[in-house]
């Protein structure tokens, strides 16, 4: 049977997730680091493994970077596999956190699915130009990982506490 | 932030910063490995670690004798029988993907790194 509010939900999630991803895309990086961004689009993926699990993180995750290239003309470029791979990676990661290891807060959760997106990239990266001195570039990244991770992170959690105040979505369990 | 949280913020800056230490490390042992690569008429003539030791090579050229010198990671050309001088005044290359070329003599001098030039590949 076809759960219609878990549904709508979901489609509501892709639309933001989709709707950060390619916003972002737009800003100007103020940093002389490419690469580093708030990561606002993964809100959403924490908000789904959170509400839903895994399988919904994942599947939100993956449509919103589709759709998300898709707008912003990079599909199947360079930086649409980096995203991807990032993505997916920090998804399984921040599920594991979530849902397996207890004493995380959404903040930390948050702080693992930024590096381990910047992880996830730089592997992707190294596979792409078949070369590994890309990896210099890793403590830049883990650095600006954990403070976006953390601003995301504590913008996260007021969000989720007033989602389950209101009631509107339940805590998926297991 | 519960104390997990503030492990794994404190196991990533460490990671950061060993990862970082170790790329200096990496950096500094591998740094003295840049090459010239000699070539006359097209062919390989040659290929000169630029130590920091000062050192002299002779090549022949098309006009005649030419001698290069290297000292401190550089390369010069210090004499040769060309019309106008315009490799000498070249003065010192050193940097990957630089290059000293001399027409008359059909000699071309390029440095290169192990592998890595300052740009490896751009992507947006």
């Amino acid at each position: 049977m076809i759960d219609t509010r878990k549904l709508v939900f979901f489609s509501l999630l892709v639309a933001m997730g989709t709707t950060l991803h390619v916003v972002e895309g737009m800003i100007p990086n103020p940093f002389p680091l490419p690469g580093v961004k708030l990561g606002l689009a993964n809100i959403v993926t924490v908000v789904a493994v959170y509400f839903y699990g895994l399988r919904e993180g994942l599947a939100v995750t993956v449509a919103r970077v589709f759709l998300g290239s898709l707008i912003g003309g990079m599909f199947l470029s360079p930086g649409f596999l980096l995203s991807l791979t990032g993505a997916v990676i920090s998804t399984l990661v921040m599920s594991l956190l979530l849902h397996g290891a207890p004493g995380f807060s959404i903040k930390g959760v948050s702080v693992a699915g930024a590096i381990t997106h910047n992880i996830g990239q730089l592997l992707a990266a190294s596979l792409i130009l078949r070369s590994s001195s890309i990896f210099y570039y890793l403590p830049f990244l883990l650095l600006a990982g954990t403070a976006t991770g953390m601003i995301t992170g504590h913008r996260l959690s007021i969000l989720v506490a007033r989602l389950e105040k209101t009631g509107i979505m339940c805590r998926h369990e297991g | 932030m519960t104390r997990a949280d503030r492990y794994l913020i404190a196991g990533v800056l460490c990671a950061a910063l060993l990862a970082a230490v170790l790329i200096v490390f990496r950096w500094q042992t591998g740094s003295g490995r840049t090459c010239a690569v000699i070539k006359i008429q097209g062919e390989l003539a040659g290929i000169i670690e630029l130590s920091d030791k000062r050192k002299t090579y002779e090549f022949r050229g098309k006009t005649g004798p030419v001698i290069l010198e290297v000292a401190g990671k550089r390369i010069r050309m210090v004499e040769a029988t060309c019309p106008d001088r315009i490799c000498v005044m070249h003065g010192w290359i050193e940097r990957a993907g630089e290059s000293i070329v001399c027409v008359p003599n059909e000699i071309s001098i390029s440095i290169t790194a192990n592998g890595s030039a300052p740009l490896d590949a751009v992507t947006r």
